[in-house]
C-alpha cells in the first residue's frame, strides 16, 4: 500500500486506474443481475458445485434475501470506493479497492460456474495495480503477459482449425485467416505494448480493441466490456509515462523481486494444463486457476448407470443450470453430481450399484471417448488435484 | 487517453445503431436478463417433446401444462409446495428437482427418475406409486397420509 501511496503522491493520474478497477466491480454486478443471475446460481442446493479445493461450499447456504444483500453490499463497496477516488482518499480508496476486489473472490469461490476468463484477467490487474511496485511499467508488463499467453495457448489445432469458434456471421475462409492473424497479433505484435513508437502501440491497440468488439457475438455484452474496460489502463498508464524499455531497463526492471514472483506464480498456473496427461480441453485437467481459451467446443453425454437389486438398470443423465461452454463437460461438475446421488441413493434399499460414465467428443469429431468411466462410485473416495494426475481421469490418447 | 474515449464512443455509437438492424441486433445482442422461470418469452415447450431447462422454476397456473406430460424431462425443477395429486408423471425426469411439501397423493411416479430430488415433507398416499419403496420413502421425509 505504501508504495501506491508514494506513486499516486508523484502521480495524481493513477487514480483512475483504481476508479477503472471499480468500475469493472459494477458492471460485474449488472452482470450477476442480468445475464448469470447470481440468485439463481447460488439458491439452488441441488446444483451448487464447489470449486475442487473447497469442497464444502454447499455448507454455506445462500437464499434470495442473501444474495441480493450481497451484491448490494458489493455494489456499494465498489461505488463508495469510486467516490474515494475522486475525493482524493487515497488510503481508504485502496482500502475499498481491496476489499470490493476480496468480496468479489468470496461470491466466486462459492461457485465453480461462477468462474472464468472474465473475473480472472480483471482480478490479476487488479492484484498488480495494488501490489506490485513500479505500476506504469508491472501493469503494462501484466497486459503483456495476458495477451502473450493467450496467443501461446492458442497454439492449438481446435483454435488453428477454426473449428473452436462457433461463428456464423463470417465465411470459413476469413475465420481460417482471422484465427492465424489473432495468433501473431497476441504472439508478436502484444511486444508493441512496449514500443516508445505511439504508431506501433495504437497499431496493436487498435487490432485487440476491434477483436475484443468482434467477440462480443460469441460471448455476449460482458467479456468484452471488461476488456474495452481495462485497456483503458493501458491508455492511461502510457500517458503517464512512455515506456522506455531498454535493455538496460529491462534488468532493472527483472531484479524487482515482487514483479518477478508475480510473474513467477502467473506462469506456474498455466503449466498443469500443459503437464497433466491428456488434452486438457477434454480432460479439464490442471485448468482451475489458469486462463482458458476457445481450445476446442466439446459435447459429452454425461450419466449414471443404476443398477437395482432387480438387475434391471437405469440410466440417468446428469446436467447442471448455468453451465458456460468451457466448463459444460468438466469432470469436476459431473463427480459432484454423481458424490449427490450416492447421498440420496444411501436411503434406497433398491440401488446396488453405480456407475459413472463421461463420454465427451469435440464437436466436429464423430466418436466419443470415455473420459470418466467408474464402476461403483459410490465406494469410491475420488479427490480432485489440479496440479497432479487424477487417476479416475483418462487421457484422451487411451 | 482522449483517443481511446472517442474510440469508445464510437464503439457504443456503432452497438447502439446496430439495434436498429435484425443483423445487427445479433451481431451486438443486449444485455438480457437470464432467468429460469417457465413460461417466459425464450421457452418454448412442446407436449411433443417435452423438455424444461434444468433447473426450471414453473410458475402455476400457466405452467399446468407440464404436469401432464408422463415424459416430461425436468431434472432440477422446482415443483416446492406443487399441487401434483392425480397426475400421471409415470416415467418423468425429475432428479434434482425440489418436491419438498410437493402433494403427491394418487400421483403415478412409477419410473420417475427422482435421483437426488428433495423430498422432505412431500404427501403420498396409498395410491401413490413410487419409484422407490414406502420405507425409503418415510427415510427421504416424505408423509404418508390416509
Amino acid at each position: 500500500m505504501r508504495s501506491l501511496l508514494q506513486e499516486l503522491k508523484n502521480n495524481e493520474a493513477l487514480k483512475w486506474v483504481g476508479i477503472i478497477f471499480c468500475l469493472e466491480h459494477l458492471l460485474t454486478v449488472f452482470f450477476w443481475s442480468t445475464e448469470r443471475p447470481l440468485n439463481l446460481i447460488l439458491t439452488n442446493p441441488s446444483f451448487r458445485i464447489c470449486w475442487p479445493h473447497w469442497e464444502s461450499c454447499r455448507s454455506f447456504s445462500w437464499n434470495h434475501g442473501s444474495v441480493r444483500a450481497l451484491l448490494i453490499l458489493y455494489s456499494a463497496l465498489a461505488l463508495f470506493s469510486i467516490i474515494l477516488w475522486v475525493a482524493k482518499s487515497y488510503r481508504a480508496a485502496i482500502l475499498g479497492t481491496v476489499s470490493s476486489l476480496v468480496l468479489k473472490n468470496f461470491i466466486i469461490t462459492q461457485d465453480y460456474r461462477l468462474g472464468g476468463n472474465y473475473h480472472y484477467l480483471p482480478t490479476l490487474l487488479c492484484l498488480a495495480f495494488l501490489f506490485l511496485p513500479h505500476r506504469t511499467r508491472s501493469l503494462p508488463l501484466f497486459f503483456w503477459l495476458i495477451y502473450f499467453t493467450a496467443g501461446i495457448l492458442k497454439l492449438d489445432p481446435q483454435w488453428l482449425s477454426g473449428a473452436a469458434i462457433n461463428e456464423r456471421f463470417f465465411p470459413p475462409f476469413i475465420i481460417q485467416v482471422g484465427v492465424w492473424y489473432v495468433l501473431i497479433l497476441e504472439i508478436i505484435f502484444s511486444f508493441f505494448i512496449f514500443s516508445q513508437n505511439r504508431k506501433l502501440f495504437w497499431f496493436f491497440f487498435l487490432q485487440i480493441f476491434f477483436f475484443h468488439l468482434f467477440s462480443w457475438h460469441l460471448t455476449r455484452f460482458f467479456y468484452p466490456s471488461v476488456m474495452l474496460l481495462m485497456l483503458a489502463v493501458l491508455v492511461l498508464l502510457r500517458d503517464i509515462e512512455t515506456p522506455s524499455w531498454k535493455l538496460k531497463d529491462l534488468r532493472i526492471f527483472f531484479h524487482l523481486r515482487p514483479i518477478l514472483f508475480a510473474t513467477g506464480v502467473f506462469i506456474f498456473l498455466q503449466l498443469p494444463q500443459y503437464y497433466l496427461p491428456g488434452k486438457a480441453a477434454l480432460t479439464g485437467q490442471g485448468r482451475s486457476f489458469a486462463l482458458i481459451m476457445y481450445d476446442g467446443r466439446t459435447e459429452c453425454q454425461p450419466h449414471l448407470n443404476i443398477w437395482k437389486k432387480n438387475q434391471l438398470k437405469e440410466e440417468l443423465p446428469l446436467t447442471a443450470p448455468w453451465l458456460i461452454t468451457r466448463i459444460k463437460c468438466d469432470p469436476i461438475i459431473y463427480k459432484q453430481l454423481a458424490e449427490r446421488v450416492c447421498q440420496w441413493i444411501q436411503k434406497d434399499d433398491l440401488v446396488e450399484q453405480v456407475d459413472l460414465q463421461l463420454p465427451i467428443k469435440f464437436e466436429n469429431e464423430k466418436d466419443y471417448r470415455s473420459i470418466v468411466s467408474i464402476n461403483d462410485v459410490c465406494n469410491k473416495q475420488l479427490s480432485y488435484s489440479n496440479f497432479f494426475p487424477n487417476y479416475w481421469i483418462r487421457s484422451y490418447s487411451e | 487517453m482522449r483517443a481511446y474515449l472517442k474510440l469508445v464512443v464510437a464503439a457504443f455509437l456503432f452497438i447502439a445503431l446496430c439495434q436498429f438492424s435484425p443483423r445487427g441486433k445479433e451481431l451486438f445482442p443486449l444485455p438480457k436478463k437470464n432467468t429460469l422461470i417457465f413460461p417466459n418469452v425464450d421457452d418454448t415447450f412442446s407436449p411433443l417433446v417435452p423438455i424444461l431447462k434444468t433447473g426450471s422454476i414453473p410458475k402455476f397456473p400457466e405452467a399446468n401444462i407440464i404436469l401432464s406430460q408422463p415424459y416430461l424431462y425436468a431434472p432440477g425443477v422446482i415443483l416446492l409446495d406443487a399441487d401434483l395429486k392425480d397426475i400421471n408423471l409415470s416415467v418423468a425426469n425429475l432428479s434434482f428437482s425440489d418436491l419438498r411439501h410437493a402433494d403427491l397423493r394418487n400421483t403415478n411416479l412409477s419410473q420417475a427418475l427422482l435421483y437426488g430430488a428433495r423430498l422432505e415433507g412431500a404427501i403420498f398416499n396409498g395410491n401413490t406409486s413410487l419409484p422407490f419403496s414406502k420405507s425409503t420413502a418415510l427415510s427421504m421425509g416424505m408423509k404418508e397420509v390416509p
